[in-house]
């Protein structure tokens, strides 16, 4: 149990690291950015890319977060800040996107898929009673963690932060106030994108990268942000710990329903609380 | 003598006709065959979709069996028309009646996928289009052939459990496992290759203590790994797709029992490389590998290499493979290639492709030899060594639970 725990847990943070930047993005921005997924398999490819050509690791991780934030403010600049409140042709063109980029990476990179190692230092098992553990799940639990904690504090404790949740409930009135709202919002699109591109990459060793990745995390990212609820950091990350222990749970000790169960859930969370478990109304 | 006269029309007539007829004639003009309309191939490869990796390398095969021939046969130029089947059946039909009925294909390769192959073979009964399986095929559409429904589809190889069956046998007799735990990826092909290995296995006394059924389309597979009964002398799977991603977390997550996969095709060649040495001593079941000993394989392989620098693939080998047999075909025609005629050749003929001799039966099934390989360093790099070859058996039943 112990083990499906940890399991759980580590794969819950995959998915709060994407989880996480698309749900600001849709709060403060009010965009549905389907192509996240896209920048999370970008991310993956351009990591991967790095690491197997005998580059450092961490080096690896922080230019994969550079390229898919360059990548995000591109297509915020050139499309989606023309799109404010037009929530179809967001959906349409974030969805061309994905495609765009699936097959820039099939023309780059080729039809293949690439699996990622971990650090060498962490590339072993640890001893959990009579079972072992990858300690490399260990370390996307800590870095899910810290991230958590690093973006509540943000959103929470700065200036910055307030701005974002005043934007949230009031948009309108925020600008009137004279804040350069329009600036957060950019830099929310980017951090997200920067986000989803460090975890595209971190969660190589585990889903590797190809063709179509970003559409199948996608659906669990967007999963998630229902079931935790739009704009909210620790909504993210409670989504995110539900799907995950319901995933991974359910395939170890309920197997025959393990294809629809999350699905399940958000259904039931829609029909209570649509505005999910830590959304706000309106 | 009179002198002849000839006037300037019939200067003229002469003159014309000589350069209506010349060109046929001449070592310069155009050969007369070429006349005759090109052969078409069809091929539904998945570019696309979960199985999308594998169109292309098929692709590159059928490209390499045309090249040896020159893009011509029997004195007719070849045409390859070759359709994404986004491993799906739906699209997959479409792409096939695109090729039936627009293009007038002669033969149809392909796809991969089981559904899809099979959904293209109902479809194919209107136009009649002959049609042969890159890979080897479920047990429904087996039985489809061995009661004579489908007289225009072949497959390569007995359908799929028969593969899994040799792995059963070679487990038990030759590995000594008593035990085994089978992870099945959640439809008809998982089923029957694992099905296929219970059969082999139990036949002769092993006993598969569990069996998990994965869906489709999962990443991490932890949950199941750490499901898996800890007893057992060896672990099966069949992920097609991602069997990569299966082998780094099961030895990620410190599993020691001895892998067995009834499908070494699942995983391209080019990621067996990148499991690095943990996946050494893996065996697995299949009819192809680079190190398959025989004259036609050693000049496949070397070909291959020469011309394009790299090994060939197991996909590369399927579509050189299928070209070949209906080269073959062609060649016992001598050219014609309506389809009653290529569908008649082809149960008469014998082809020698780098796998061994194919000869296809009455039904239409393939009698490829099944390999059992063991993954090993050759050269600095993995590659699956035949170590033993059992004839194929036809699995017509199979079981979808382990035993109680």
């Amino acid at each position: 149990m112990a083990l499906d725990l940890l399991n759980a847990i580590s794969y819950a943070m995959i998915l709060f690291l994407v989880a996480a930047g698309l749900s600001l993005i849709l709060g403060v921005m009010g965009i549905l950015n389907l192509a996240h997924g896209a920048i999370f398999m970008i991310g993956a490819y351009v990591g991967l890319t790095l690491a197997t050509s005998g580059n450092n690791w961490l080096l690896s991780l922080f230019v994969a977060g550079i390229c898919a934030g360059i990548v995000g403010l591109a297509f915020e600049r050139a499309f989606l800040s023309r799109l404010h409140k037009k929530l179809n042709e967001q959906v349409l063109l974030t969805l061309g996107l994905v495609y765009v980029v699936d097959n820039l990476v099939r023309w780059i990179v080729g039809p293949i898929r690439m699996i990622g190692n971990p650090p060498s230092m962490i590339s072993g098992a640890v001893n959990i009673g009579d079972l072992l553990f990858p300690s490399y799940r260990f370390l996307l639990i800590f870095v899910g963690v810290i991230t958590f904690l690093s973006l509540w504090l943000f959103e929470a404790k700065t200036r910055t932060g307030a701005i974002i949740r005043a934007g949230m409930e009031d948009k309108e009135m925020t600008i009137g106030l004279g804040l350069n709202y329009g600036l957060i919002s950019t830099s929310v699109f980017v951090l997200g994108a920067t986000l989803a591109g460090f975890s595209g990459f971190l969660a190589t060793p585990i889903v590797g990268a190809y063709l179509g990745m970003g559409l199948d995390i996608l659906l669990l990212a967007l999963i998630v942000v229902v079931v935790g609820g739009v704009g909210s950091v620790k909504g993210a990350f409670l989504g995110a710990i539900v799907i995950g222990l319901i995933d991974s749970l359910g395939k170890s000790y309920f197997p025959d329903l393990a294809l629809f169960m999350i699905y399940l859930v958000m259904i039931i969370i829609l029909m209570i609380r649509p505005q999910g478990i830590l959304g706000t109304q309106g | 003598m009179g002198e002849i006269r000839i006037s300037w029309r019939v200067w003229l007539s002469i003159l014309g006709i000589i350069v209506l007829v010349l060109p046929s004639c001449g070592p310069g003009g155009a050969p007369a065959t070429q006349q005759l309309p090109p052969i078409k191939i069809g091929h539904i490869g998945e570019y696309t979709g979960f199985v999308g990796i594998y169109g292309a390398p098929q692709k590159a095969g059928i490209e390499y069996a045309l090249d040896e021939v020159g893009w011509q046969i029997a004195g007719r130029k070849i045409e390859l028309i070759s359709e994404d089947g986004a491993s799906d059946p739906a699209t997959a039909v479409e792409k096939a009646r695109k090729l039936a009925e627009v293009d007038k294909v002669d033969i149809i390769i392909g796809p991969l996928l089981g559904g899809s192959y099979e959904a293209v073979t109902a479809y194919l009964q209107g136009p009649g289009t002959p049609m042969l399986s890159l890979m080897m095929m479920g047990v429904g559409l087996g039985e489809k052939l061995k009661d004579g429904t489908y007289k225009n589809v072949f497959m390569s190889s007995a359908p799929i459990p028969a593969i899994g069956y040799a792995l059963g046998r070679y487990a038990y007799e030759k590995a000594g496992y008593r035990t085994a735990s089978l992870l099945d990826a959640d439809y008809p092909a998982g089923w029957e290759f694992n099905g296929g290995f219970q059969v082999g296995f139990e036949e002769l006394g092993g006993k598969v203590v569990q069996r998990q059924k994965i869906p489709m389309g999962t990443i991490d597979f932890a949950p199941y790994i750490s499901s898996i009964d800890k007893t057992v002398d060896t672990v099966v799977y069949f992920l097609p797709g991602n069997a990569l991603l299966f082998h780094k977390q099961y030895y990620a997550a410190g599993m020691k029992i001895p892998l067995m996969e009834p499908d070494r095709d699942s995983m391209l060649d080019s990621e067996l490389q990148q499991l690095g040495d943990n996946v050494l001593g893996l065996v697995g079941s299949g009819v192809w590998s680079t190190l398959v000993d025989s004259p036609e394989n050693k000049a496949f392989v070397d070909g291959w290499v020469t011309k394009n620098g790299n090994l060939p693939e197991i996909h590369n080998d399927a579509g050189y493979a299928a070209a070949k047999v209906f080269l073959k075909a062609v060649e016992y025609t001598k050219g014609d290639t309506s389809h009653q005629a290529i569908i008649n050749a082809m149960h008469n003929i014998e082809v020698k492709i780098p796998r061994g001799k194919q000869k296809f039966d009455a039904m239409g099934i393939g009698n490829s030899d099944i390999y059992i390989f063991e993954v090993v360093k050759v050269e600095g790099r993995n590659d699956w060594k035949p170590i033993a070859t059992y004839p194929q058996k036809i699995i017509w039943q199979y079981p979808m639970e382990a035993s109680k």
